[in-house]
């Protein structure tokens, strides 16, 4: 997993992605990645997984936006429901942090089963500078 | 080491964690944060002012632990300093509604033994 984040940061710093929006990159692909090793079954761990950055910057749009494959059990990650946030220590659960962190991080997050992979794209936009 | 404690007195703990608490960082000092935060009593500082990057890996260590400690009649706060990419991490996920979190060193303390 930290060779995929070293690529990550190599890579964004690369194309000009500020790095707030690196490092928002980076919390979801850790949370992506602990999915599929969590979730994925053997089938995830017997096939690479593979990552696409893509970035975009012109004169309207700045986004990038990342893209995990794998071949595991079919996942959506994006398909859970928010779990309500228990209000005291004893009640709190330690698991389903996340998502809600893919949701906290990310401007964009989506999910689609193509042939026998999962793919979960999350994106971050950010403003121009002035 | 990316875990290390001190005894501050009787009772009370000071533990550090420093680095990346992703997948591999939590599960690299799992083992050592659960012997340190057990004990019937037990005041536990956390200080994760050096923390780099905290993943719900890490997040999941910190409440399970605050959990052991509240039910052996003890407690835990988390100092962060001025890392405020910490802080907003741990507030957006709720944990400082569960957990007690400082930026001051001496009102950590004073919070723990409260």
């Amino acid at each position: 997993m930290r060779p995929a984040s070293a690529w990550l940061e190599q890579s964004c710093e690369t194309w000009g992605v500020p790095t707030p929006e690196i490092l928002r990159l980076d919390l979801c692909l850790n949370e992506v990645l602990a999915n599929v090793v969590a979730h994925g079954g053997d089938g995830a761990l017997r096939c690479p997984v593979s990552l696409r950055l893509e970035v975009i910057v012109d004169d309207q749009t700045h986004r990038a936006s990342v893209t995990v494959q794998d071949g595991g059990t079919a996942f959506d990650a994006t398909a859970s429901p928010q779990k309500p946030r228990p209000l005291t220590l004893a009640e709190a659960e330690p698991g389903g942090l996340g998502l809600l962190m893919m949701r906290e991080y990310a401007d964009e997050l989506s999910y689609r089963r193509n042939a026998d992979q999962n793919e979960l794209t999350f994106s971050v936009v950010w403003a121009p500078a002035a | 080491m990316p875990i290390e404690s001190r005894e501050v007195s009787d009772g009370l703990r000071h533990i550090s964690i420093t680095g990346r608490l992703d997948v591999p960082g939590a599960d690299a000092i799992a083992s050592k944060f659960a012997t340190l935060s057990s004990g019937a009593n037990l005041r536990v500082v956390v200080d994760l002012s050096g923390v780099l990057f905290l993943g719900s890996s890490g997040i999941r260590l910190i409440i399970l632990n605050a959990k052991t400690l509240q039910q052996q009649g003890g407690k835990m706060v988390l100092l962060v300093g001025d890392n405020e990419a910490i802080a907003r991490t741990l507030q957006a996920t709720g944990v400082d509604s569960l957990v007690p979190i400082l930026a001051d060193s001496a009102a950590a303390e004073a919070a723990a033994l409260a």
